[in-house]
């Protein structure tokens, strides 16, 4: 399951030319390059892990140590995946690794043995989040959706052609009878208001003090 | 787009568009790499593509797009990673490379002893054609006394420090050294290798320099001897590469008894294993380049009565100090060249 081939990682297939590059940089030692990557995938990389693990700090740290596996081996990654497709493979195999050594561990009151038999089929576990973090869960996809309605019709077109549909640029432009360039700038300006609501819930105090 | 809605910051708004379209790879090349520029500097771009991603899986989450055979439904749950999680990682990444970087240095100092050995090598060379002149003994009848390049050579002692010998000696060892020492980072055996290249290339030198003082029977001019002195650095570099020649050789074998062995045949480094002292084969009387002499005291076999100075070859007079464009002293040119070298006493 967790091993297969995401569909946006079909439909998107311009965006990774960002993923190959920064790769590349971090190839040669551009530490910066692998932040960026870090940040882009850090949420997706803790969603697929929250379906392994239930304990939500345990999670983090799984995601962690995903992120420092990836940059260990990212010298031998050749690119004959995406990056995102080789990195979800790290992150399942961590998670699965994690989970295996905790059942090496005299069990404990967080880890059901019979829960156990569900890892491999990756099914997701029980969700045992704080009410805190599942509200802001809901609060995060609240935010998204609500802006993505709230948009001018053209803006609101154009980013969910691009994100859900996986179109281009030129194909949107096309669907939507205008040029490139105000493809270009209605994506962005629906990104920007989505922005404006998701900054808030998701800045770090370092991120604030940056001028947010 | 609308005048009133211009941002107030329309320069800050146009790269922020560039980075919309570098994350979804649409940007052109000359624009990708200076949004790359940017996006290596700026984390506040890097952490605006952090949202974006999180926005776009979000919206795909409920488009309910899913590959045909992939997870289940809800597979892609848009998941949060805690503010500050890309700094943790960033953090844990510098103190994994900062331990790693603990533990080469304390590997390092095993590879650091390899030039340093030879380095240590190249002073024993210099410091034993220091202290060989002073176990020599008296020169036979016949023979005058060399210039000194001391005061107290006429004492009958070379200890005087011979301050330029031994310092010119480890200079030319120390410039063979470091050639050879990018090799011994790479191989633990070099430093053997090393020890005896620098000897040899010290013979060799000392060789070369008596032959060419041999042959330099008129006065020189500085120009000339500075020539000598650039022709003597190349016979040195040369010497570098020549096969290593045992340290017996170099000790028991008198210089001139050597260098006037006739028809003794020279690799082109000037030296043959078993005479390292033995002229250059192409060098003839005719075509050798005037070069600076040796001091006496680098040279083995000489002790007291001193190594060879300016001009030697002519009558040399003892000098109190050693000056090697000490002008030339008639008279003594003739003992000079008829002295004969005792052979070096035994260590």
């Amino acid at each position: 399951m967790a091993e297969n081939k995401l569909a946006q990682d079909d439909a998107h297939g311009p965006d990774h030319a960002l993923d190959q590059e920064l790769v590349r940089r971090v190839q040669r030692g551009d530490s910066t390059a692998f932040d960026a990557l870090v940040r882009k995938y850090q949420h997706r990389i803790v969603g697929l892990i929250g379906r392994y693990i239930a304990d939500w700090s345990e999670c983090q740290d799984v995601a962690q140590e995903t992120f420092m596996r990836a940059y260990r081996a990212l010298p031998n990654f050749r690119g004959d995946a995406q990056f995102y497709t080789w990195l979800h493979r790290i992150a399942v195999n961590t998670a699965k690794n994690h989970l295996a050594a905790q059942n090496r561990r005299p069990p404990t009151d967080d880890v059901d043995a019979a829960d156990a038999e569900q890892f491999d089929g990756g099914i997701r576990l029980r969700d045992t989040d704080t009410p805190d973090r599942e509200l802001m869960r809901q609060e995060i996809e609240r935010a998204v959706m609500e802006t993505v309605q709230s948009l001018p019709e053209e803006l609101a077109t154009a980013i969910t052609l691009r994100e859900v549909e996986g179109m281009s640029y030129e194909e949107i432009a096309s669907r939507m009878d205008c040029p490139i360039g105000t493809v270009r700038s209605r994506i962005f300006r629906a990104r920007e208001a989505i922005d404006e609501r998701l900054r808030p819930l998701l800045d770090t105090p370092s991120t604030r003090e940056r001028g947010h | 787009m609308p005048m009133h809605m211009t941002p107030p910051n329309s320069s800050g708004h146009d790269d922020r568009e560039a980075l919309s379209a570098l994350f979804d790879g649409e940007l052109e090349a000359d624009a990708a790499r200076f949004a790359h520029r940017r996006l290596g500097h700026d984390p506040q771009w890097r952490d605006a593509c952090g949202r974006w991603q999180l926005a776009g899986d979000v919206l795909r989450r409920h488009a309910g797009r899913l590959s045909a055979g992939a997870a289940p439904a809800g597979f892609a749950d848009p998941g949060f990673a805690e503010p500050g999680f890309a700094e943790r990682v960033a953090q844990a990444l510098e103190a994994e490379s900062r331990q790693a970087g603990q533990i080469a240095v304390a590997n390092a100092p095993r590879r650091r002893w390899i030039p340093g050995a030879a380095l240590a090598a190249s002073v024993a060379v210099a410091a034993l054609f220091v202290v060989r002149p002073l176990s020599e003994p008296e020169p036979g009848p016949g023979l005058a006394p060399a210039p000194l390049m001391a005061s107290d050579a006429e004492s009958g002692s070379a200890g005087t420090s011979p301050v330029d010998a031994p310092a010119t000696a480890l200079a030319q060892s120390e410039d063979m050294a470091p050639a050879a020492s990018p090799s011994a980072s790479e191989s633990s055996t070099f430093e053997p290798a090393a020890a005896e290249a620098v000897m040899a290339a010290a013979a060799t030198a000392v060789a070369a320099a008596e032959t060419s003082r041999r042959s330099d029977r008129a006065p020189r001019s500085l120009g000339q001897r500075r020539t000598s002195r650039s022709n003597e650095a190349a016979s040195m570099t040369v010497a570098a590469e020549t096969p290593a020649v045992t340290g017996p050789v170099i000790e028991s074998v008198p210089v001139d008894a050597i260098a006037s062995l006739p028809g003794s045949t020279t690799t082109p480094s000037g030296a043959t294993p078993s005479n390292p002292f033995a002229p250059a084969a192409t060098e003839t009387d005719a075509d050798a380049t005037p070069s600076r002499p040796w001091p006496r005291a680098v040279l083995p076999g000489y002790g007291e009565r001193g190594g060879y100075a300016v001009g030697f070859g002519e009558a040399v007079q003892a000098s109190p100090s050693f000056f090697p464009f000490e002008p030339q002293l008639s008279g003594q040119q003739e003992a000079v060249a008829a002295e004969e070298p005792s052979p070096p006493p035994e260590r």
